[in-house]
Parts: C-alpha cells; structure tokens; sequence
C-alpha cells in the first residue's frame, strides 16, 4: 500500500494504492488520524488505484469518517471499481458516505 | 420433534453400531478374498470407527452435561473431536499407503469366495454410508457442526471407497489369471489413500483454525461492518471489531465509544439494536457491544 496526501482548498485529498487489508490498514488509519488531528476534516479518499480492500481496510476508512464527523467535517470517497466498489456497497458504506467517480467531482460537490 | 443435537448423537450411534459389524464382516472377506486393499479396509474401519465414536462421546457428553457449567457451550470440544477425526483419517491414509508399497513389491493375485463376498459386501456398506453422509450433511446445513462436517468428510470418502473397492474385485474378477491383474489391488488402495489424505486434511485444516481462535469469514466481517454503517450516527467511535469462532458459534465483540451526555437507556437501546440486527445476518452470532472511551489494548481490530 501507499498513501500520499494533499490539500486542494478547503479539501485533503489523500489518495490510496494497492492493497488496503489488515496489514495496511493500521498504518492507512494512523496517517488519516494524524491528518485530521493536523485539523483536516473534509477528506476526500481517492480509491482509483486501489486495487483490494479488506474488512480491516474499511474498518479504518470507519474510523476516520466517525474522528472528522466529531469535528463537524466529512469524509467522501471516490473512484470506486471492481472488487472495491462491490465490497463497499456490501458494507453499506456507499449509504453513509458521499461517493463519486472522481476527485474532481468530489471537490466540485457539497 | 428431536433436536439437531439428539438427531446428530443418533446418527453417530447408527454409524457406531454399524461400524462393528462393518469390521467384522470385512474380517471375513479380506481373509477369504487375499486382498490388501481389503485387509487395509479392516483398518481403515477400526480407525474410522473410532473416529465415530469420538463423535458420538462427543455427542453424549453435550447430551448429559450440565449447561451451567458451560456458559459458552461445548464449541470447542466438538471442534476438538473434529480435529481428532481429521487425525485418525489421516493415519489411516499412512497405514494404507505403507501397505500399497508392500503389495507392490509383493504383488499376489485376488482369489476364493471373499471376493464375491466383498463385492456384495461393499454394495450394501456403500449404500449405508451414502446414507449416513447425505443425513450428517442435511443436518450441518442446519447446525453446521464441525464434527458433522468431520463426519461428512468421513463417510463420503467411506461410500467412494467402497466404490472403488466394488470396480477393483469386479476387475480382478474378469481379468482372471492376467499377470497385470495382481497390481489392481494396490493400485485402488493408492488412489484410496491419496482420496484419504485429501479428507482428512480438509477436515483438519478448518478444525485447526478454528482451535487457534480464527476470526469469523470475510464476508461475515463485511456484515458486521454493514450493521455498524446503518447505526453510523448512534456512536462516536469505533474503537475495535474482534471475532472468533467456536464450533458452530461465532462471537463478536465491537468496542464502541458513545456520547457520554447521552442516557443509559438510549445507549442500551443502540447496543440492543446492534446485538439483534447483527444477529439477523448471521447465524449463530453471540454479539457483546463493550462501550469504551479508549482503544483497548491489544490487536483484533
């Protein structure tokens, strides 16, 4: 997995690669906690290249949308596909988080 | 109506008591009939009745025990006979294939009225086993016990041994006095062992998984998750998600902080809602909400 990060605006996009299972996650959880304790609370997760995500995966992605939701902020993910996208919609996650099909989308809503 | 435990304990006393008369039949035909893979049958019965009744020890044990002195049911120790099972399947396989590797540097011809015995007697110990696998397997869709599936395992591989018995002595039979005749015998009891092996490491590896605490499915975590994204807005934060399994329980345990302002009605309410919902989705869960301010110590998450 990698993660990198940047501001665009009032938005932190932080984009993830590869595999987000439980071994990564832990580290994907601790680089967003530290980011919005920094005082980002509007995120946008770019999955695109995102190739596998795992329960421990999105159990992180929980985490930090519950840690920016307490700070008034919001977290939205984007380019959703394939086994990803599946397991997102299985978790319900596409009910409770905005979703869309680029960053760029992501930063023209809300 | 029986219950799924009583209709499980009474399959495994089915299987036990046939299984003694299984052995002393196959007694008879292997010493009438010169066959290794028959005499190797004798074996691989004895161990596999063992096998049946460690299920059924098993069986009466749950049947007798007193439930207050087992809170959190008797999981384990029908994972544990599981296992035992997987184990006794598998020395079976060794002592059949040691036998095959003797046969063949000793290869002897099928002969006398115990082949025509064992033929018979392997069309009606085949029709009981099919028997005895498709009610362990009707019956696992509803309990999914693990020493069911140990015991479905077991009596397929018995059925299609038998099988493979009722082709090698009717082959035996047709070749006659043919010289390639003599390495049918070890050949079948190979392709017997190898099938064996194949059981019992099934039946081994998901019972000693389940030994060691292996966490609940993906797709069973991917429920939880779900349950705790329809309740998003019900707590601060999620602080862990641990699972396990125990023979045919599950159990989940979310460590989860709540808004302190809020009552303790409300909170128990949520953890109700929780418990029940997550419950629905999966069969067999026992759910525990732990409220928490902190992340708790340790791993699981």
């Amino acid at each position: 997995m990698k993660v990198t990060a940047r501001s665009e605006g009032e938005y932190f996009v932080v984009t993830v690669t590869q595999r987000l299972d439980a071994v990564t996650a832990p580290e994907f959880e601790s680089s967003c906690i530290g980011w919005i304790d920094e005082g980002h609370s509007r995120l946008v997760i770019d999955m695109a290249a995102l190739d596998y995500v795992s329960s421990a995966g999105l159990r992180s992605i929980l985490s930090a949308a519950k840690r920016v939701q307490r700070m008034g902020g919001g977290l939205a993910l984007c380019g959703l596909a394939g086994q990803v996208q599946e397991v997102v919609e299985m978790a319900g996650f596409d009910r409770i988080l905005p979703v869309h099909a680029t960053v760029d989308d992501a930063l023209r809503q809300d | 109506v029986r219950s799924v435990k009583e209709q499980e304990h009474s399959i495994s006393s089915a299987a036990l008591v046939a299984g003694f008369c299984i052995i002393a039949l196959t007694v008879v035909m292997a010493a009438t009939a010169n066959s290794l893979a028959l005499w190797a049958d004798v074996i691989a019965t004895v161990i596999d009745t063992a096998a049946v009744f460690l299920a059924w020890l098993v069986g009466r044990t749950i049947r007798r025990s007193n439930r207050e002195s087992f809170h959190f049911g008797f999981g384990r120790l029908e994972t544990f006979a599981s296992f035992g099972m997987g184990q006794l399947m598998l020395l079976t396989g060794v002592i059949l294939l040691a036998m095959v590797v003797w046969k063949l540097l000793h290869p002897s011809e099928l002969h006398g009225f115990g082949v025509y015995l064992s033929v018979g007697g392997n069309v009606l110990f085949g029709a009981f086993n099919m028997y005895v696998f498709a009610r362990s397997r009707r019956l696992e869709k509803v309990s999914e016990s693990p020493t069911l599936r140990a015991q479905r395992h077991l009596f397929l591989h018995k059925a299609y041994s038998n099988l493979m018995f009722i082709v090698a002595l009717s082959l035996a039979l047709l070749a006659g006095d043919q010289r390639w005749a003599e390495y049918i015998d070890p050949v079948v009891s190979a392709i017997i062992a190898l099938t064996l092996f194949l059981a019992a490491t099934q039946t081994m590896g998901s019972s000693g998984l389940d030994l060691v605490d292996r966490s609940m499915e993906e797709q069973d975590q991917l429920l939880i998750l779900r349950a705790l994204a329809e309740n998003f807005d019900d707590y601060v934060a999620l602080h862990g998600v641990r699972t396990r399994r125990s023979g045919t329980r599950r159990y989940v345990e979310l460590h989860l902080e709540f808004d302190p302002d809020r009552p303790m009605g409300e909170v128990q309410d949520i953890i109700e809602r929780l418990r029940k919902r997550i419950a629905e989705m999966i069969e067999a869960a026992e759910v525990t909400v732990i409220p928490a301010r902190a992340a708790p110590g340790g791993g699981g998450r």
